[in-house]
């Protein structure tokens, strides 16, 4: 059963729940198997997997509790992040509540926050270096 | 982790968690090499309002083709909107 899929040209990738599978499209071969993405490691398992991606070299694999990397050509796990690696957190993004009106209401000002103490000057230059756009779409959920 | 796009460069990685933490990891082929660590490459921006009560709010994530674009959908959940009030 596939739990998740991604066709980046020329590749398919389909996960099922303990294996993923790489075809060829064009060729419609099967190239390569990926097997038990979900052994544990010292940060747990995959769990359900949400979303896949690949690219030449690599298949990568969002599960509930870890972003794990495999290398194609061998399927050897390369990394894995799990939700404890993201403790530090250097910026939230909230609204920004100055007093400047927008002309438009249907973009909000978002303003960064500094999470936790860190250099202003190099962390705003560092942040605003990595984006030429970020665009921050939220609607509210009516309950 | 919600989903994840690797650019077309192929150098580098988007992340986008479930309670909405974006990470942005240039270079993250560095991180297995062991070249740098995930402090020393990964931006992380949080658009979750509450840490105290953290809930799933992501949507949608979307790179752009030229690489330094990214966009993200989120919801705003009740309990958010009034934390942001304060």
């Amino acid at each position: 059963m596939c739990s998740a899929f991604r066709f980046s040209y020329p590749t398919l990738l389909s996960a099922g729940a303990n294996n993923a599978y790489l075809w060829d499209v064009p060729t419609s071969c099967l190239v390569e198997t990926i097997s038990n993405i979900q052994a544990p490691n010292q940060d747990g398992i995959l769990k359900s997997i949400r979303y896949v991606e690949v690219n030449d070299q690599y298949a990568f694999f969002c599960g509930s509790n870890q972003l794990r990397i495999f290398a194609r050509g061998g399927g050897a796990l390369v990394y894995h992040l799990s939700m404890k690696d993201l403790q530090r957190i250097s910026w939230d993004v909230l609204p920004d509540n100055s007093d400047d009106t927008c002309p438009s209401s249907l973009f909000q000002p978002q303003r960064l926050h500094e999470a936790y103490h860190v250099s202003s000057t190099y962390r705003s230059n560092f942040v605003a270096g990595k984006f030429h756009t970020l665009i921050y779409i939220t609607y509210s959920l009516c309950m | 982790m919600y989903v994840a796009h690797v650019s077309s460069s192929g150098k580098d990685i988007a992340v986008l968690t479930a309670s909405g933490i974006f990470i942005w990891i240039p270079g993250f082929e560095r991180l297995f090499h062991r070249e740098a660590t995930l402090d020393d490459i990964a931006t992380l921006l949080n658009f979750n309002a509450s840490r105290d009560n953290v809930r799933d709010i992501s949507v949608y994530l979307a790179l752009g083709e030229l690489n330094e674009k990214a966009a993200i959908a989120t919801v705003s959940l009740p309990f958010h909107r009034q934390v942001s009030r304060r």
